[in-house]
């Protein structure tokens, strides 16, 4: 995947006939993914907005089943579970973002600094650095971090933050180990340029297209450790709808109510998947594969 | 893992030639890793970590005491010095909570999620093995298909959703599975166990099952397959010699991988399933600010991804001596 | 080979007017050969020769029945062998052929053997694929394929991987699994590609020593009319899917009839002169599925006139001792003098 590939392009300055050429590039994997996500996107942004019932307020008799005044039906407290569900999206779908986009920039920099240096000794302890933090089990490390940091939302992105940037130093690091000899590096080096304004105006930024492939799939990860910590209660706490949370209170209510369960759970599968098939299909255009 | 840190060493070292005894070097420089980082993780609490834990009505001679039972009075080269000789000797501190060492806790808690993972992964050969080699014979065909887009979907759906899923089909729609729960004793204990192995196998196998489809997709093309062909070799000799084994080191490398993934993994698996496991040791750790216990379960975690990959790595050593070569 | 000989007994192998194209039936298909002609007699010697791309190696392909794996199939023409039409042939016919009535030599590269077992492993599959041996006979058996195909110390070389081994001595264990079941006829497709140069020697003298030996038939793909001069009785030259010239070695060699087997000739490394500009052909090889109207070697031929262009690619006539699909081998042989 390069820079000019249709994901990363700014939506904002793209014309209609733009957004229809990139649309005819997409294979049906991404299609679908981009679907799926432009769905959850509206209906996250029009259902809070839209419904006259708030997430936190109590509506109507609790765990009712799902009816036409309550499409998702009520929860344990007698909430709407439709707003809550989408309120959550909200929520849940910014702190991803938030914890995928800190990680790539550190991990680029770092990644691109490491790749620049001519020093065996750096390389190896590099090396085992980087292989020693991937070494921990994710959500252990995060938890860890966690347990230290503090048991919440600012407690929960700084230990995303600290735990994924290994991953994009490795892809920055084996990508500018190819550029520093490239053509265009020497020619700046010959220019006279600093050390530093090489590595960040013409390294990172050809580093930087392959730690975005990367981050779709990170992307669905970081989803997933936000809602797993939640569900531990170590996250978002209730009653702040987050999915992870509605999913650990709803599990009480598993043998009778599930549909507790079933709604917040199927849309955060849901936008995971939708990341996930356009991150297949993006890497499958890139390879040439049509099919 | 990159090869850089043996590599080095194997310029100075005649003996870290050998590739079982590189790897086993590299292993081990992880791990002494892994140690700094576990010592650092304390050093992450903003504030007085005893201070926290006790209150504003703490006395300075608690405090005092507190630190020392936290290690964290001193110099920092000297707290890291006896940190480590500490480890050294099997002393990864005590429980602030239940007073009891980490170590003997760890111990006592261990076996469930061991089990757990061994469970796992057992069943995780089972189900990607036949999966990878169907999805590569009938790619072509609806399975294959079908196989593509069921991956992409179970791949991303969560464990702690799926999970519950499960619960809910197996253990209250059809009685198959306790709800929740643990009693040990093998085999026993499979009853309590297979559910939520498969919750973790249904993240896992798609991924191995995919890993080991192409890898057979891509030794079919190869040569010595169109050799065998013509010699005649015929039937199951032909589908493992010819297919399956040449095919099985990048899976084994990713097994070896994912092994992280199923430690961490098997954290929600025993919130979910209330196994008595590390996992749920850990969290309720978190819970409780016991930052000993907690650093002890980072680091032995750790220590038992670091020794799987090692092992994935020899397995995959004798399976194909390729490998060896690199 | 010459039809102008007359003919007793039936050819060995014969090949007529063969087409073979990529994708199954009824779909979209890509012809990759569609006029190949081939015709051996036991114990006799024949080269392939052409560019890569002219379906060479499709054509080895057909010969053994491994179509169908590459995404390809035969869409018309014959292929008869010892008596047995095996164009359209099942998988059932194939199995009793393959390897027990041709044997075959891949390219020489590390990919011939399967790298994670053992040379002794593989070439006990192939003893045991025909007859009933005992372990310890098997094994024995193998030894001597080895020995057969010169190779010293056999014993640590059937415990051995392919990755232990030399680019020699890969082709030569590659050699003792295609002989090891007796076949009739050797197939051996560009046998030294990837090999030093003196390998190439050994080797080439290695296979024309084992043909006399074990009374095989030989077909030798190559892209280098050296090696097949060298080896082969007779020639035969293939260019974009098309038989073009055939005949023996001889005749080609010294007075060929048509303008790409000359110019295959001129170009021939080995009879360069030193300072002299090594003659290319002019253009590039006529690619799958972009064949041009008419004699597909027109674009790059320096006798083509308005009438190659016209119809399709001539079929092969008799002329002087071989045949040649030129509709101007008369005009080659005036060129000549």
């Amino acid at each position: 995947m390069t820079a000019g590939s249709p994901s990363i392009a700014p939506a904002g300055r793209l014309s209609r006939v733009e957004l229809r050429r990139y649309w005819r590039q997409l294979n049906a994997e991404s299609r679908w993914g981009v679907v799926i996500l432009a769905l959850i996107l509206v209906l996250s942004v029009s259902v809070p907005l839209l419904s006259p019932n708030d997430p936190y307020g109590f509506v109507d008799q609790p765990l009712q089943p799902p009816s036409a005044a309550f499409l998702f039906g009520t929860d344990h407290l007698g909430r709407d579970l439709l707003v809550r569900v989408f309120t959550a999206a909200r929520l849940d779908i910014a702190l991803a973002i938030l914890g995928v986009s800190v990680p790539i920039l550190i991990g680029t920099f770092i990644g691109t600094l490491a790749g620049t240096t001519r020093n065996r000794i750096a390389e190896t302890v590099w090396d085992g650095l980087v292989n020693a933090l991937t070494a921990f089990p994710e959500i252990i490390l995060v938890l860890g971090i966690v347990a230290m940091v503090g048991a919440d939302i600012r407690g929960l992105l700084i230990a995303i933050w600290i735990s994924r940037w290994a991953q994009y130093a490795r892809i920055a690091r084996a990508k500018s180990l190819a550029l520093r000899d490239a053509e265009f590096v020497q020619a700046a080096q010959v220019l006279g340029y600093s050390q530093l304004r090489i590595l960040v105006r013409h390294i990172m930024p050809n580093v930087f297209s392959e730690a975005l492939a990367y981050a779709l799939s990170d992307f669905i990860f970081i989803i997933v450790i936000i809602g797993g910590l939640s569900f531990l209660g170590l996250g978002v706490t209730p009653p702040t709808p987050e999915w992870g949370a509605m999913l650990a209170e709803g599990r009480l209510y598993l043998r009778t109510e599930p549909w507790l369960i079933l709604f917040p759970g199927f849309f955060l599968s849901l936008t995971a998947i939708g990341v996930a098939l356009l991150a297949r299909g993006l890497e499958r255009i890139s390879k040439g594969e049509d099919d | 893992m990159t090869s850089s840190p043996g590599g080095l060493a194997a310029k100075t070292l005649p003996l870290l030639r050998h590739p079982v005894l590189r790897r086993l070097a590299q292993a081990f420089f992880v791990a002494f890793l892994l140690m700094v980082f576990a010592f650092l993780l304390i050093r992450l609490i903003p504030g007085d970590p005893a201070m926290i834990l006790l209150g504003d009505e703490a006395t300075e001679e608690d405090v005092i005491a507190y630190r020392k039972l936290l290690g964290i009075d001193g110099s920092i080269p000297s707290q890291f010095g006896r940190y480590v000789s500490n480890l050294v000797r099997g002393d990864f501190g005590v429980s602030i909570r239940s007073r009891e060492p980490v170590l003997s806790i760890v111990g006592k808690r261990l076996p469930v999620s061991l089990w757990l993972t061994v469970t796992t992964i057992v069943m995780t050969i089972a189900l990607a093995l036949p999966l990878g080699v169907a999805a590569a014979l009938y790619r072509r065909t609806w399975f294959g298909h079908a196989f593509q887009i069921g991956a992409s979907v179970l791949v991303a759906t969560p464990v702690f959703f799926s999970g519950l899923l499960l619960i809910l089909l197996f253990a209250v729609q059809v009685n198959l599975a306790p709800i929740a729960g643990y009693h040990a004793g093998f085999p026993a204990n499979l009853y309590y166990l297979w559910l939520p192995a498969l919750t973790i196998n249904f993240v896992l196998v798609p991924v191995l099952a995919r890993i080991l489809q192409s890898s057979i997709v891509e030794t079919s093309t190869e040569e010595f397959v169109e050799a065998a062909i013509i010699r005649g070799t015929q039937g199951w000799r032909f589908y493992w010699r010819y297919l399956l084994r040449p095919s099985l080191a990048p899976t084994i490398a990713a097994l070896g991988y994912f092994a992280a993934t199923v430690v961490s993994y098997a954290v929600i698996i025993e919130i979910i399933f209330n196994l008595p496991g590390l996992g749920m040791t850990l969290v309720d750790a978190v819970r409780n600010r016991d930052y000993p216990l907690v650093q002890g379960i980072v680091f032995l975690s750790g220590l038992l991804v670091v020794g799987l990959t090692f092992m994935a790595d020899l397995v995959n050593g004798w399976l194909d001596p390729r490998a060896q070569i690199r | 080979m010459c039809q102008q000989k007359e003919r007793e007994i039936e050819p060995l192998l014969e090949v007529k007017d063969l087409c073979i194209s990529f994708g199954k039936g009824g779909g979209r298909k890509l012809p990759v050969i569609d006029a190949a002609n081939l015709s051996l007699d036991q114990r006799q010697a024949v080269g392939i020769v052409g560019e890569s791309g002219s379906g060479k190696t499709m054509l080895c392909r057909a010969l053994i029945g491994t179509l169908p794996r590459h995404g390809a199939g035969i869409v018309s023409g014959t292929v008869r062998f010892d008596g047995q039409e095996l164009a359209g042939a099942p998988e059932r016919v194939w199995r009793g052929i393959r390897g027990r009535e041709i044997g075959y030599i891949p390219q020489s590269s590390l990919a011939g053997l399967n790298p994670v077992l053992t040379v002794e492993t593989q070439l006990v599959e192939s003893i045991t694929a025909v007859g009933s041996f005992s372990r310890q006979e098997a094994r024995q058996e193998a030894a001597g394929l080895l020995e057969k195909v010169r190779i010293p110390r056999a014993q640590q070389v059937l415990k051995a991987r392919s990755h232990q081994l030399s680019g020699g001595m890969r082709q030569r264990v590659m050699i003792a699994a295609a002989i090891a079941q007796g076949p009739k006829l050797l197939i051996a497709d560009e046998p030294t590609t990837a090999l030093d140069v003196t390998i190439q020697r050994e080797i080439l003298s290695l296979i024309t020593q084992l043909r006399q030996e074990l009374n095989m038939a030989l077909i030798l793909v190559s892209h280098d009319l050296a090696v097949i001069e060298e080896v082969c009785d007779d020639v035969m030259v293939m260019y974009a899917g098309a038989s073009v010239e055939a005949g023996p070695v001889a005749a080609l060699s010294k007075a060929p009839r048509h303008p790409y087997t000359r110019a295959l000739r001129v170009s021939r490394v080995d009879r360069a002169v030193p300072g002299q500009d090594l003659e290319a052909i002019p253009g590039d090889a006529a690619s799958v599925g972009s064949w041009p109207a008419g004699c597909r070697f027109w674009p790059r031929c320096a006798l083509a006139d308005e009438a190659c262009r016209r119809d399709t690619q001539p079929a092969l006539m008799p002329t002087a001792q071989q045949l040649s699909a030129c509709i101007h081998a008369e005009r080659m042989a005036e060129l000549e003098q």
